[in-house]
């Protein structure tokens, strides 16, 4: 690469000499006109996606209604977007009381917070704000949904909907899976008959079945177990039963860090004096799990759009109630729009999510190439 | 201080280990060296129950060396142990390599354990890098952290298993540096290592092992200058040279 921009270098030397023109220059010939065919490779990628902006454009934006209540209003040829935007409530907090969604809003607030205090490098504090997030959001955010204790009304959870649903089943899937994929892979690598055998059946039984499947049995297989009128909370079941699959798959995906470890680290903790669980938690784990970020988020992507399956256990998650609105007699015809915010809203979340594991891998990966330079 | 007597080991149908018997005293510092494969690791790691042993018995200052998980640990506790490969804990900082075994298995408080730690740290020569990485320090430096390491748990014996041999040859004084420093302040130490320069220094006693088996035991002046048996012989002109 730097070779290529070297040697390019002469026949720009004329340009107009600002400093941040020849800089894009020297990008430019870097990085999109280093060779003739790269360049004509890249010119035909630019004229592709010009195309596609310039005819996706009047429709998405200059053609497009804004405002109006029903499709009739929707009189120009661009976007219905008047669809979505009256609908906004309905999608973000689905069938939630309106006078109770201040408690969505704060705790939703209070989950970008934390989240923010324990993604952004400078904010001191990681270990405190990682452990209330861990243990006292959970139990704290599920009081103010639910309410019916404490002075809360209670809003039951068929009430729930909407994006706000969505982020539910994903932060709870992904928050409650975390130990026990991590137990379970710890289990897969102990000399522990039992522990050992329980882990592997568990991760064998749940990670060969489709997440429909599961979703399925818990909703239809579950209650024929279950003693004769108890009734079980659909979304408390679409939860375990994400979960369950999700342990499993994180367990493979931890398991892969373990054996990353060498075994001299091992080997040093155990010579030290630590046992098995003081090595695994302050030397094993927090090594392997480093290892295995990308994976994580990953597998985080992927359960996020998972959650769009609990429509078949009749949720109404941000998916199915914008598909449920669009067949609403008033917005017929306006699915094209939903399914745009919807998945504009899902690549959001999950671009954002990629995002920052780059950047945690990069600053990672950086740290380790300097110190290379040093030794 | 430690007693082997009759120890065997094998790997599968290959033993490693065959009738050893050692005495260390109190004190005393042991260098043990022998050809590739001749069973030098395996023994010092049966010392503190990293290989278990089949026959025989090993005492580390009166405690029996069993298969026990709360005995081994605490014996373990009283017995640093240095590798070839350094096994620092890449995730932690040099102070924190020195800080967690206090603190996670005496219970020591953060500010004594990093008191502690920055004079053992002063005590290698690096005070200056205890908020690095390990990978951010040399091969030298960073056996001499794990020495330092070792030393945090204020052990009776320390063991080492060929320290230098994995170092730049321009390292290896360094780190020999500090062993003398620390044999002079009376640690008992077992060593295997090729360093003659270092055996002569330092050692009380030379133990040459060849197939499993302790050959020869002797001051190292007598062992290098007339080894007893020809396998000796013969490995002391390979070294030399
Ligand atoms: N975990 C193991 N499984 C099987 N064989 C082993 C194992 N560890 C050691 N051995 C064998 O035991 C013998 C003694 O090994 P040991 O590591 O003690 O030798 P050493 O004297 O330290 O040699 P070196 O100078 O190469 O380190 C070797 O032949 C080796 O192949
Ligand atoms: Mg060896």
């Amino acid at each position: 690469m730097s070779t290529r921009i070297s040697t390019a270098g002469q026949p720009f030397q004329a340009a107009p000499q600002h400093a941040w023109f020849r800089r894009l220059m020297a990008w430019a010939r870097g990085n999109l006109f280093p060779t003739p065919f790269d360049a004509a490779l890249n010119l035909v990628i630019v004229a592709l996606f010009a195309w596609l902006v310039a005819s996706m454009l009047p429709w998405a934006l200059l053609d497009a209604t804004w405002s109006g209540g029903s499709r009739a209003d929707c009189t120009g040829t661009g976007a219905c977007w008047a669809f979505v935007l009256s609908r906004l409530d309905q999608f973000i907090y689905g069938f939630y009381p309106a006078a109770e969604r201040w408690r969505v809003n704060l705790a939703g607030t209070v989950l970008i917070l934390g989240l923010a205090a324990l993604l952004i490098r400078a904010v001191p504090g990681k270990r405190v704000t990682g452990l209330l997030m861990l243990l006292v959001y959970p139990p704290f955010a599920f009081w103010l949904l639910k309410g019916g204790f404490l002075g809360l009304t209670g809003v039951q959870t068929d009430r729930w909907g909407g994006l706000m649903l969505t982020l539910v089943v994903g932060v709870s899937g992904i928050v409650l899976s975390f130990p026990i994929g991590v137990a379970l892979a710890l289990g897969r690598r102990s000399d522990l008959p039992v522990f050992h055998g329980l882990s592997v059946l568990f991760i064998e039984l749940w990670r060969g079945l489709p997440m429909v499947t599961v979703l399925f049995m818990a909703i239809v297989m579950l209650p024929y177990f279950l003693p004769a009128g108890m009734k079980l909370d659909s979304l408390g079941l679409a939860i375990a039963g994400i979960v369950m699959f999700q342990s499993a798959c994180l367990a493979e995906i931890v398991k892969g860090g373990l054996q990353a470890v060498p075994k001299g680290q091992y080997e040093a903790a155990k010579a030290l004096g630590f046992g098995y669980w003081r090595t695994s938690v302050y030397i094993v784990l927090p090594q392997a799990i480093r290892i295995v970020i990308p994976g994580l988020v990953n597998n985080s992507i992927a359960l996020l759009k998972d959650t769009t399956l609990v429509m078949v256990v009749g949720l109404f998650d941000l998916l199915n109630i914008v598909a449920a609105g669009s067949s609403d007699p008033r917005w017929l015809g306006s699915a094209t729009e939903g399914y745009i915010f919807v998945g504009l809203v899902f690549w959001t979340l999950c671009f954002a999510m990629s995002r920052y594991s780059h950047r945690l891998e990069h600053s990672l990966r950086s740290r380790r190439q300097r110190l290379g330079g040093v030794s | 201080m430690i007693r082997l007597t009759g120890v065997h080991k094998s790997f599968g149908a290959f033993k490693a280990l065959e009738d050893v018997n050692l005495t260390v005293a109190q004190g005393e510092k042991v260098v043990v060296c022998g050809p590739s494969g001749s069973g030098k690791s395996t023994m010092i790691r049966c010392i503190n129950g990293l290989e278990r042993h089949e026959r025989g018995t090993i005492t580390v200052a009166g405690q029996s060396v069993s298969d026990k998980g709360q005995e081994i640990e605490e014996i373990r506790r009283s017995v640093g142990m240095v590798f070839q490969s350094f096994n620092l804990f890449p995730h932690l900082t040099v102070l924190r390599n020195l800080t967690l075994a206090p603190m996670k298995l005496k219970r020591m408080a953060r500010s004594d354990a990093e008191d502690l730690a920055m004079s053992l740290l002063r005590r290698v020569h690096l005070e200056e890098y205890a908020g690095r990485l390990p990978d951010e320090l040399s091969g030298g430096q960073q056996q001499r952290v794990a020495i330092a390491r070792a030393l945090a748990m204020a052990p009776r014996v320390m063991l080492f298993d060929e320290p230098t041999s994995a170092l730049d040859p321009e390292m290896v004084k360094e780190v020999l540096d500090v062993m003398i420093e620390l044999a002079e302040t009376g640690m008992t130490m077992v060593c295997v290592t090729h360093e003659m320069g270092f055996a002569k220094a330092v050692a009380d006693r030379v133990v040459f092992m060849c197939g499993g088996r302790i050959v020869e035991q002797a001051r190292p002046d007598d062992f290098f200058t007339a080894p007893c048996t020809d396998r000796a012989r013969q490995f002391i002109q390979q070294v030399i040279h």
